[in-house]
């Protein structure tokens, strides 16, 4: 096993494991993990344009109450991508 | 790609504390609106109730407000968290409403301080089924305000309506405020 090197760039990383912190069947709303990670639209954008492309994320654009809403959600490629970068980064340390 | 042992170890905890605080937060987030709606929901009928004896028929007004208002919080407002068992829940909390209303017109409790506690507690068993299947805190707030019920019910049962402004209403914000700020 070696780290993954779309995963382990930093914002990526923080992405990946917020996504991994819901439970697995949710999603999470752009905006509301732009605030939590305190990115730009920009920045969150184009890493997870990364991370799609990857088929690490599904990215979901649909209307709530005639209001945009972007919903964000692991794959499970992605989840267990994430896990193997965390064992990869466990097992430097010695864990 | 190298990466030395301490920057793996720092990289680790920080990644296992962003993951633990955005649990907290967006169980937090989520349920904040709907703890605060009940928790003034049940701070209010109680006291009401307490200020003004044998005027239960606010609640004829309130809870079906509480109702409509609970179903706008779910469904149209913008949750950071969209989940299947969110889904579930809501659908839990909709039967819940049918069955307290069904049973109450079957039933008639004895009294109205039964039917309120008998109501309380109906809902807090969904709050320890939320528990089971999102966070382990929603056992803990369904657990607490039902053994608050009962000892209102059957030790001060004199104060009973205040008892339950102040524990049921209270707690429920408390929680609310404890999830959404006290948790970071």
């Amino acid at each position: 096993m070696k780290l993954n090197d779309i995963i382990h760039q930093q914002v990526r990383l923080r992405i990946m494991a917020a996504l991994a912190a819901i439970e697995h069947d949710a999603s999470i709303d752009f905006s509301y993990l732009k605030k939590q990670l305190e990115l730009t639209d920009g920045n969150l954008g184009a890493h997870l344009a990364k991370l799609e492309n990857a088929n690490y994320i599904s990215v979901q654009k649909h209307f709530v109450a005639k209001k945009p809403r972007t919903d964000l959600q692991l794959t499970t490629s992605g989840r267990a991508a994430f896990e193997e970068h965390m064992a990869v980064l466990r097992s430097i340390i010695g864990d | 790609m190298n990466v030395s042992s301490d920057e793996a170890r720092k990289t680790v905890d920080e990644i296992e504390q962003l993951m633990q605080t955005t649990d907290k937060q967006t169980t937090g987030d989520s349920a904040f609106p709907f703890l605060l709606l009940w928790g003034v929901i049940w701070f209010v009928f109680p006291l009401w109730v307490h200020l003004h004896p044998q005027s239960f028929n606010f609640a004829l007004v309130l809870f079906p407000i509480g109702g409509v208002a609970t179903w706008w919080l779910g469904v149209r407002k913008h949750q950071p968290v969209k989940t299947k068992s969110g889904r579930k829940v809501g659908l839990l909390w909709l039967v819940l409403f049918v069955f307290i209303g069904l049973l109450a017109i079957v039933m008639k409790p004895d009294t109205p301080m039964h039917a309120y506690a008998f109501g309380c507690i109906s809902a807090m068993l969904v709050y320890v089924i939320m528990g089971l299947l999102q966070d382990r805190i929603f056992i803990v707030i369904g657990v607490g305000i039902t053994v608050s019920t009962l000892l209102g019910l059957y030790v001060f049962m004199d104060i009973f309506w205040l008892w339950m402004a102040v524990t049921g209403g209270g707690g429920l914000l408390v929680s609310g405020l404890y999830l959404k700020y006290g948790r970071r």
